[in-house]
């Protein structure tokens, strides 16, 4: 299986000017400027941790290591990348020291099924509309999605919720585009064939 | 994606669209076509709802107030560092001048002459051991406040 890569651009202009005054006014103090700029980023910040750690206490503190982070080497930022993209890098990057701490591995060991194999166990012939009408459908899924490993999850909540560019998840995760377009591929393959599986074993 | 292709494999590239149709479909509202498509939005839709815990809602006021109490005190830091290093440079360049021209400073002499009036000598010399105590002593009481 080949997967083409997306180029790395740097983020929209205007989003690039917008991050410019911001990052200018944290720089030279202004009241507020900082608290503007965690309020922007918050969010992005929360996803990332909290789906690599999944532990509240422990989302709580990195969120606020990655923010004091993010205000001590702001100067160093130099808008080669959107400023979200940045602090999504930091994000990842003490989420994942936290992980490798504590010794919990982010990704599967062997890097998982084949694509063949895993479309061999995605039917055609799934019966959706019952599949829909199951109450049961939401909270089956979230259970098949926290089984994932911390990046998995990480990247489908990214690009899903978050609606970030895969080139821009490769930025903060370090890895290429390819590999996060053959997580995102094989995670939702996965998730398509355990909710088959899930579902036509209740039928 | 320059050409519109992004897996070698036919049915890899024909799930992926799927995917991401899905995923399009799940984002504005649109209708899905076929039963892949259907499938994996019932997917897209459990993601865009993951659950998340809630992010308290004064943790911009929190951690902005904390950067600032972390800055400030590395400044301090870095000033106290500076003071000590010039008090020490200070010291130093005094100690290295008074032996430098220990040869041309008058003799000091710190005996009082039983029933003569002091000399000048003694008074410039117990006027130099005080000013040397008391100057010490403000640069101690100063470096210890700042710690």
């Amino acid at each position: 299986m080949a997967i083409e890569a997306d180029g790395v651009g740097a983020g929209e202009p205007e989003v690039v000017d917008a991050d410019r005054v911001l990052v200018a006014a944290v720089l030279a103090g202004a009241r507020g400027a900082f608290e503007t700029l965690v309020r922007d980023h918050q969010r992005l910040v929360w996803h990332i941790i909290n789906r690599m750690v999944r532990h509240p206490d422990d989302t709580r503190e990195l969120c606020q290591d990655t923010f004091l982070r993010v205000h001590r080497y702001l100067h160093q930022y130099r808008f080669e990348s959107a400023l979200k993209t940045w602090i999504g890098q930091v994000a990842y990057s003490v989420a994942r020291r936290h992980l490798e701490r504590k010794r919990i591995p982010i990704v599967e060991a062997g890097g998982g099924e084949d694509a063949p194999d895993l479309l061999e166990r995605v039917a055609d012939d799934f019966d959706l509309e019952a599949a829909s009408a199951d109450a049961e459908l939401g909270a089956v899924l979230h259970v098949e999605i926290e089984a994932l490993p911390p990046l998995q999850r990480t990247v489908l909540t990214l690009y899903h919720l978050d609606e970030v560019p895969i080139a821009e998840i490769a930025r903060m995760t370090g890895l290429s585009a390819g590999t996060i377009k053959s997580h995102l591929f094989r995670c939702r393959a996965r998730l398509r064939g355990r909710l088959q599986a899930r579902w036509g074993a209740k039928a | 994606m320059s050409n519109g292709r992004d897996f070698d494999d036919e049915r890899a590239q024909r799930e992926w669209d799927a995917q991401e149709n899905a995923l399009r479909a799940e984002r504005t509202g649109g209708r899905s076509g076929d039963a892949g498509v259907a499938e994996y939005r019932l997917i897209a839709r459990a993601l865009r709802m993951p659950p998340l815990d809630a992010l308290p809602s004064d943790f911009a006021a929190r951690t902005a107030a904390q950067a600032l109490r972390q800055q400030r005190v590395a400044n301090e830091t870095v000033e106290i560092w500076l003071e000590r290093g010039l008090v020490a440079l200070l010291l130093l360049a005094g100690a290295a001048a008074l032996f430098a021209y220990r040869d041309s400073l008058p003799e000091l002499s710190f005996s009082v002459p039983d029933g003569a009036a002091l000399g000048i000598q003694t008074v410039l010399s117990w006027s130099f051991a005080v000013a040397a105590c008391v100057g010490l002593s403000s640069v101690f009481a100063f470096a210890g406040n700042k710690r």
